[in-house]
Order: C-alpha cells, then structure tokens, then sequence
C-alpha cells in the first residue's frame, strides 16, 4: 500500500489506525486486515421500527430479549408519563443485531394500562410499534430524542466491548396520535457500527 | 438497573437522578466522597467511580481544592432548528465565540467536488475554526462553500458574525440540510485545539445545506465535544 500511494509506513499506520477505530476497517490476527463494511444507519427521524429499517437496508436482523417485565414507575418515569409514582409500567429490554453484530441495548417503558396483555406478543421476533398500531391502534407519531455520549459500563458485556469505551447514548420520548406519553427509550448504541443520520427541514424565522 | 448492578452505576444513577430533579442543583458542590460513602455504606473507591462518570458525561466538574459540582445543563446544539450555532448559544445564555484558524480559496479537487456538486476545477472557501462558549472550546468546525455561492467573503469578517448570518446577508435561505452524527477521536492536533485528550472521543458531524434552489452552498464537518454538549432531534411519523 506505500507503494500504491506513494506515503510512508508510519503514515499508513496512522490512517489504518484511525479506520479501525471507527469501525471500518477490521484487524484479524494472522490474518490480515479486512473491510467490515459499512455502518447500519440509524435514522433519527420517521420513526420506523429496528425491524423495518434494517429490512430496508437490506440487513440480516435479529433480537434478543433481556427483559421483560412489569416494574412500578419511580419519580423520573412517573413525571414522563404523567402517573402517580408506583405506577404499573412494562420494561421491555432487547439487544439488537444486524448482518450478525451486536449493535445496541434498547430499553422501552410503556403504561401497562394502556397494554394489559401486551406479553402474548413474541418481541424476540415482533416490533413493539407494529402491536401498538396494529393490535391495539395506538400510533406512534412524534417524538424528540436526545443524544449523548457515555462511557459503556454494565452493558460493556452484552454491547461485547471493553470496559469505559465511548458510547452513544440516546433517550427518546414518543407521543401517540392524541399527543399522548407512549413510550420512553432508552438505546445504549455502539459507535463502530452504528451512524445517526438526520434529515430535516429547517424552520427558519421569518 | 437493578439491584444486581454493580454499585458504583447505582451510585451513578441516584446522583443523576437528583441532579435531574434538582435536588442537587446546577452550580452548588455534591456531598463529598466521605459523605457519600457513609451515607451509602459503599467504598470510597466506588464512589469515586460514579463521580468520575458523570464527570465525563459533562454533568459534574471537579474544582481543586473545592470538591465536586454539578454544571449547569450541556448546551445543546438542535440538529433541527438551524440557527447557526451562534444564535443557538445565546439563546442558552453563554458568550459564544469563534477562532478563525484558517480562512482559505483552493481548488475543490475530486472529493469534495462530488460532495458539493461542483467541478473539481471549481474553486471553494475553506474555513477551519474553533467555537468558544464562555471562552472554551467546544467544536472544531471546517466549511467547504462553493466561491461562487458567497462571493464577497474574503472580506467578511468571520469573527463578527456567525455563516448563518452571512447567508441571510446574501438572501439565501437554508431549506434542507442532511446530517450524519458518528463518534471519533481526534488526531493529537486537533485533540490540542479542543483541549482535550486524543484519547477523548468526539461527536463528528458531517452535513450538507442546500438554499432554496435546491443548490448546495455547504459542505460541514464539526467536531464537537461530548461533554460539553448533547444534540436534540424531533421527529415525526413520516408518509
């Protein structure tokens, strides 16, 4: 390759160096480095499902269930969803790959009121925004996300990282067609292999 | 979370959540370590442990000699309303600044060429710059704009106003910018600028902004700091 670009080794170094990092390039002892193709494009508006945006990617998905259970809403996720504090909630926790990597933990809460027996749904297999429209018509419409960076702790094993690695962390709220609180999320999201895309018209002041 | 959790993230969270709350308000110092320990019955070292990650995320700050504090809220830069970033930031009550490093005219060349849909051949303005807020550094900025897009600005003082403002001057109205938001580290150059560690990972921003033609006058890439800010994004059923 210094041959090809005419560069020296060290600066080759430093640009392979920089290309793993970021996920592109792969490094397989004894066996050379390798293209690891690109990143799965996480788009931070539409609001389409894990499920229907990796199909359309064209992308080999799975899911694996982590947790799904009812908890009682403490003081944060009481505000958010406007309850009493002890309120009946479910946690449904998922990791999530495509083309075969693990890519994120996403942690949903929703009202178990509103869902009572939403546990009859496989959500190993299942969207959780496909139930909600389409077996009990709530729609997901809206929503704001806010993102963060975060050094990966407990979740560094299931994420199949080292401890403190740098992360991405989002928190998201989505609000049905009547403007109502239906879901928070939280989504701890490798960086290597995940790119957050955004689109958007601006609002401009007049 | 749950009670499984190793006990320096419970810590983590309980501090989060009363800095959320309020309970610890922005400004004022945490209990210190001691304190915490004893009221927790956990060891020192996990308590240090905790602090130091919110330390990183930006929502604690450790003073010499003083303790540890909570900050006020991150800045945070909307991926949507596109204010420019200056107006963004006053609007948060900071001073904002921006450090011109560079303010060149070259040759597109091939790559940034096809990112602005020009002819390689054609010339663009590139702009390097550090933006401040309260006199730190924040983001690392570089601007390709098509010369032909802002003709007069080799004599616009950049340090003045902000390119959204710039734009305003000369009618053009952004009407779609596309984003894409990945994790870097900073080589140790521009690590140095920022005033942080190579090690330290960045938000690196890449986006597009188009006038009201549909012309591309923009090609950004930034650089910002994890700690100091946090984006926010709407969204909306699409179809």
């Amino acid at each position: 390759m210094c041959e090809m670009w005419s560069c020296n080794r060290s600066t080759l170094r430093s640009a392979i160096n920089r290309l793993v990092k970021s996920g592109e390039l792969e490094v397989r002892p004894g066996s050379g480095i390798y293209y690891s193709g690109d990143k799965y494009r996480r788009k931070l508006q539409g609001l389409k499902s894990f499920e229907e945006e990796t199909t359309l990617q064209g992308r080999p998905h799975e899911s694996r269930l982590l947790a799904f259970e009812k908890i009682e809403s403490d003081k944060r996720l009481s505000r958010l969803f406007r309850v009493t504090l002890g309120t009946q909630l479910w946690h449904l926790s998922r990791l999530r790959f495509a083309d075969g990597r693990v890519l994120q933990i996403e942690s949903s809460y929703f009202l178990v009121e509103r869902f009572p027996d939403i546990d009859r749904f496989d959500f190993a297999r299942d969207s959780l925004y496909r139930v909600f429209e389409q077996e009990y018509g709530v729609v997901p419409t809206q929503g704001e996300e806010r993102i963060s960076t975060t050094r990966v702790g407990e979740e560094a094993e299931l994420l199949e990282l080292p401890n403190e690695t740098p992360i991405f962390r989002i928190e998201s709220r989505t609000y049905d067609q009547d403007g109502a609180m239906l879901e928070y999320c939280r989504v701890m999201i490798r960086p290597d292999r995940v790119m957050l895309i955004s689109r958007m018209e601006t609002r401009l002041a007049e | 979370m749950n009670y499984h959790s190793p006990l320096y993230l419970q810590l983590r969270e309980v501090i989060r959540s009363k800095i959320e709350s309020g309970e610890y308000p922005p400004g004022t110092p945490i209990p210190s370590e001691n304190a915490l320990a004893e009221t927790y019955g956990i060891h020192r070292l996990s308590v240090r442990s905790a602090i130091s990650a919110l330390i990183y995320e930006g929502l604690l700050k450790s003073v010499q000699g003083k303790g540890v504090y909570v900050t006020s809220r991150k800045d945070e830069r909307d991926l949507e309303t596109i204010g420019g970033f200056t107006q963004t930031m006053e609007q948060l009550g900071h001073k904002s600044s921006a450090k011109i490093l560079i303010k060149a005219t070259r040759e597109a060349g091939p790559y940034y060429a096809s990112l602005l849909k020009i002819d390689p051949h054609d010339s663009v303005y590139y702009i390097k710059r550090v933006l401040c807020s309260d006199g730190e550094p924040y983001s690392l900025e570089e601007l390709y704009i098509p010369t032909t897009v802002l003709e007069n600005l080799p004599q616009v003082d950049l340090n003045v106003f902000s390119m959204y403002q710039i734009y305003e001057f000369y009618g053009i109205r952004i009407s779609r910018v596309w984003e894409r938001l990945e994790l870097e580290e900073l080589d140790p150059m521009e690590a140095r600028l920022l005033d942080i560690d190579s090690s330290f990972a960045v938000m690196k921003f890449q986006g597009l902004s188009y006038d009201q033609h549909g012309r591309i006058v923009e090609y950004a890439r930034t650089y910002t700091r994890g700690d100091k800010c946090n984006f926010s994004v709407h969204y909306q059923r699409e179809g």
